[in-house]
């Protein structure tokens, strides 16, 4: 008993101490910045004297430490507070400080619906993207400017390669009524993610009736497509509704995984926001801009594969679904993502959900 | 364990014992009155929230924008007909899993307290190894184990059986969520109930064998009425924790549409679209605390008469173990079977999990890809060692203030001759019935808004979890305190020792076996708590169980979460046993004093 106290602290403190750094550690300077425009310039030196920009996203801090890194590198001085969050937390974090006026988070990314309460609050900035961002392509400025799309997130079908030949697997959306799909051989989104598309595509009556015959298949509901994904590549079910990048993702750590190549899969959009009365305006712009350009959109999908996929992107996975001949639907505007949104809860309520 | 009584000589002059009861009494009101101020504090304004969001229109706004009152929600929750379902799932989980919790308990309690069951040490760590494991890890576990097409123990079932791809066990199904929250809460209920039998002086089933009765009619007649206020404590108290509890419900039930209230309560309160409905969900939850006032009123009732139960007296006493005999192997053979279910097997499939890019079941063919490479990523995690020392901040931090707070309330609603002596244990008990989101945004909505400088830091996390625990710790105190009969504290005061030298060194030795279980508890209870952490997280106070829930809730990524809930088994082990190791050298320092 004499020697546990002080050997316990001993290993806890070569615990504590060996494992990584916090991440306020001084990046060295590259002078990269001065390549930026004079507007970002500009915007750079009042970020400076601001000293940080507080985001959060639903991304791992694995994920976004290349990107904080090269930011910090090119923009020294400025620290960047990340923290990994749901986005629908983070705006009702959001309108939750605002109703006290503390406002602690400066920027986020969303998908446009969930973003829906701040727009409807004037909880948004709408920044010049313009000169923010001028690579960034117009269709991708949404919300009256207030959201900027960073990428496209296609929700598809992934299957088990092991668990299923290609010659077995459905060409079309209906080809999922068949019997040999019956009997927890689907993991769905409980949500009706992934089939989303489906009323603006083939009209509300053959859609819903559609996934109330999917809900007769016995499919397995998890609350969300990369709990999906898992379940199918540990050969649970053959086939799972996934997005895209995890395809990706999960073939690259040599798990037996490829897609579905449907005619037609929808995309959310996800994009990036700058809080109203947020503490950090000017870094949070900066900071923004820096994920919009071309080397944070690059270092982004290197990372993690995401990327926009307009028609001509010509990003990897824009690519794949270019060569497998399937189309993608887009929610690209406000009013398609409230109407989505509401289509949502119908299709929520006839798999019979989580909720 | 030795009673030091007052080694002062007794005060000498009427003067200064005046002197000395005066200021006695004012350290005892000041003392008493802050904690009972900040009990209040804590429970009250949660409380508070929860009862004005539950008569607030909260579609799509929060609770304190601008909106009517109204009462629309509860008549949306005792229309529909899907609340009586709930009520049926949520009692029949309930009831099944505290009762098949607390058998097993009692029995672990009564084997490791009151016999000669070799292995005593190892034992008693390996009962509260589940405990550092996280509901929803070992609901992930079983699904690992008992999914029905994947689950290793079907597979093994089957490849015996020789027929199927499905089954023999669904672990998605209310048994499976049964059977998984009795083994996740046995240790809880073991540390609650197993105080109380050790200190049991067995002066009084000596007595009843000495004049012929058989050991059943002693354990009838005399053992469980003795204990009757320990085992009540825990079966309210954990009935009530059940039906709040949500990660096993979640995992486990959710995908075959079976909901309890708590997983209605989070999904109201986590919708896909939209802001939060908290006046849904505040219902939902002033419903479950109307049910945790009527368990404390039974619980009132039952244990009114406390002296009939003390058995800790001045008169000596030692307890002797039993001698079991030949049960010994079959005792020894039912524990092995637990620790096999609740622990080797659940940790076994982690371990295999945290080795794995991705999960397959165990396999010949799975061995090549098995690596260090979920160990070596979580070493290198960006901003992991914030979070170890966040994580050890607040399981110190937490379990200490709670059960120094619940030490004076529990002492004062035994002890206190008030009127109002128990309002502050009875208001600390309500808290049970706030389910931990709930009271987390009550904490959000608080510390915006006035001049204490800790929303966003560590310690809001502290203070939400302090009010969180605090029924635990005044369960089990309050059942420790009525064991311990008053005429020892009575003894001290009158040989001229204060108040709070009374509690110092009378009261807190005799309820050392109490309160080191119940700190370990609420300790390892605090790094693994997940709903009030992650609403309170920001940057800079997550904790290892919101890392958890993200990388598997969010991320999918089972390889990566069972290493973290490895890591977390490894840390939580490490406390029970130092926890111990203290407890077990104060046992012996006392001895060798006497």
């Amino acid at each position: 008993m004499r020697h546990t106290l002080p050997i316990l602290w001993m290993v806890l403190a070569v615990i504590v101490g060996g494992c990584s750094p916090p991440r306020s550690s001084t990046p060295v300077a590259t002078g990269s910045a001065a390549a930026d425009t004079p507007h970002l310039a500009q915007l750079y030196e009042a970020a400076r004297q601001e000293g940080e920009v507080v985001f959060e996203s639903a991304q791992n801090s694995e994920t976004m430490q290349p990107l904080i890194e090269r930011f910090t590198a090119k923009y020294p001085g400025i620290h960047v507070s990340y923290a990994n969050r749901t986005p629908g937390e983070t705006v009702e974090r959001i309108v939750a400080e605002a109703t006290t006026g503390r406002i602690s988070i400066d920027g986020s990314s969303s998908s446009i619906r969930t973003v829906l309460p701040l727009a409807d609050r004037n909880l948004m900035v709408a920044p010049d993207w313009k000169l923010l961002a001028p690579d960034l392509p117009a269709e991708a400025r949404l919300l009256g400017d207030r959201f900027a799309a960073w990428y496209h997130l296609p929700n598809v079908l992934a299957y088990n390669t092991s668990l299923v030949r290609p010659d077995d697997l459905p060409k079309q959306w209906e080809d999922l009524l068949a019997p040999r799909w019956r009997g927890r051989k689907m993991v769905l989104d409980a949500r009706g993610i992934g089939l989303e598309h489906l009323p603006f595509v083939w009209g509300k009556e053959r859609a819903y009736d559609f996934v109330g015959r999917l809900k007769a298949q016995d499919p397995i509901l998890v609350p969300r497509s990369a709990v999906s994904i898992e379940r199918v590549a540990a050969g649970e079910a053959p086939l799972g509704a996934a997005v895209f990048p995890n395809v990706f993702e999960y073939q690259a750590k040599g798990a037996p995984i490829d897609w579905v190549r449907l005619p037609i899969y929808e995309a959310s959009t996800f994009g990036l926001y700058a809080t109203a009365g947020a503490p950090h305006p000017n870094a949070a712009q900066l900071w923004l801009a820096f994920l919009l350009s071309k080397e944070g959109r690059q270092i982004y999908e290197d990372t993690a594969y995401y990327s926009l996929m307009f028609p001509g992107t010509d990003s990897r996975m824009e690519r794949a679904l270019r060569e497998g001949n399937v189309q993608l639907w887009f929610e690209d505007s406000e009013a398609v993502a409230r109407q989505r949104a509401e289509g949502q809860k119908e299709l929520e309520r006839l798999l019979g959900g989580l909720r | 364990m030795g009673i030091p009584l007052a080694r002062r000589p007794v005060a000498t002059s009427v003067g200064r014992l005046g002197a000395q009861l005066g200021l006695d009494r004012l350290a005892e009101r000041l003392i008493v009155g802050g904690v009972s101020a900040l009990v209040l504090v804590l429970v009250a304004v949660p409380l508070a929230m929860l009862l004005f969001s539950s008569v607030r229109s909260t579609a799509d706004v929060l609770p304190f924008e601008a909106t009517t009152f109204t009462l629309a929600n509860y008549a949306t929750v005792f229309l529909d007909s899907r609340t009586y379902e709930l009520l049926f799932n949520t009692f029949s989980f309930g009831l099944g899993a505290v009762l098949l919790g607390l058998v097993i308990a009692s029995a672990f309690a009564w084997l490791l307290e009151r016999t000669n069951l070799p292995a005593r040490q190892l034992a008693y760590a390996c009962v509260l190894a589940p405990m550092a494991i996280p509901p929803m890890m070992i609901a992930i576990a079983w699904i690992l184990l008992a999914s029905p097409s994947i689950g290793l123990v079907n597979i093994v079932l089957r490849s015996a059986s020789g027929g199927g791809d499905q089954g023999p066990f669904d672990i998605y199904s209310l048994g499976g969520m049964v059977f998984v929250s009795a083994l996740a809460f046995v240790p809880s209920m073991f540390l609650m109930i197993s105080g109380a039998f050790r200190n049991l002086d067995p002066a009084m089933e000596d007595a009843a064998r000495m004049s012929g009765a058989g050991r059943l009619v002693v354990l009838r007649h005399i053992t469980l009425p003795l204990l009757r206020p320990a085992l009540l404590a825990a079966t309210i108290y954990f009935a009530v924790v059940v039906v709040g509890a949500f990660d096993i419900p979640a995992f486990l039930g959710l995908t075959t549409g079976i909901h309890v209230f708590s997983t209605k309560i989070y999904l109201a309160t986590h919708p896909q679209i939209g802001l939060p409905d908290y006046g849904l969900a505040s219902t939902y939850a002033v419903i479950m605390l109307a049910l945790a006032v009527v368990l404390i009123a039974v619980y009132r009732r039952c244990t009114q008469n406390a002296a009939s139960f003390a058995t800790v007296t001045g008169k000596g006493y030692r307890p002797q173990p039993i001698d079991l005999g030949h049960w010994r192997f079959l005792a020894l053979a039912a524990m092995v079977g637990y620790l096999l279910l609740a622990v080797v097997l659940p940790l076994a499939i982690l371990v295999w999990a945290s080795l794995l890019p991705y999960y397959s079941p165990p396999s010949l063919a799975t061995l090549p890809r098995l690596s260090f490479e979920n160990y070596v990523r979580a070493w290198n995690y960006p901003g992991m060692q914030d979070i170890l020392r966040n994580s050890l901040l607040v399981l110190v931090a937490t379990a200490t203030i709670t059960m120094a707070v619940t030490l004076i309330t529990s002492w004062l609603a035994v002890r206190g001759r008030a009127r109002l002596s128990s309002l502050p244990d009875t208001v600390a008990f309500l808290n049970i019935g706030i389910p931990g989101i709930v009271l987390a945004l009550g904490m959000i909505f608080v510390f915006l808004t006035v001049p204490i400088p800790i929303y966003g830091t560590i310690w809001i996390i502290v203070v939400a979890l302090t009010a969180h625990f605090l029924p635990f710790g005044s369960r089990v105190l309050g059942a420790a305190i009525l064991q311990v009969h008053s005429e020892l504290e009575e003894a001290a005061r009158m040989s001229g020792a204060s108040w709070w030298t009374t509690l110092r060194r009378i009261v807190v030795p005799l309820l050392l076996p109490a309160l080191v279980n119940a700190w370990v508890w609420v300790a390892v209870h605090a790094v693994r708590e997940l709903g009030i952490s992650l609403l309170l997280f920001t940057r800079g106070n997550g904790v290892l169980s919101t890392l958890i829930w993200t990388s598997f809730e969010q991320e999918a990524r089972v390889g990566f979460a069972a290493t973290l809930g490895v890591v977390l088994v490894l840390l939580s082990l490490g406390i029970a046993l130092v926890a111990r190791s203290i407890y077990a050298g104060q046992h012996r320092l006392d001895a060798a004093a006497r």
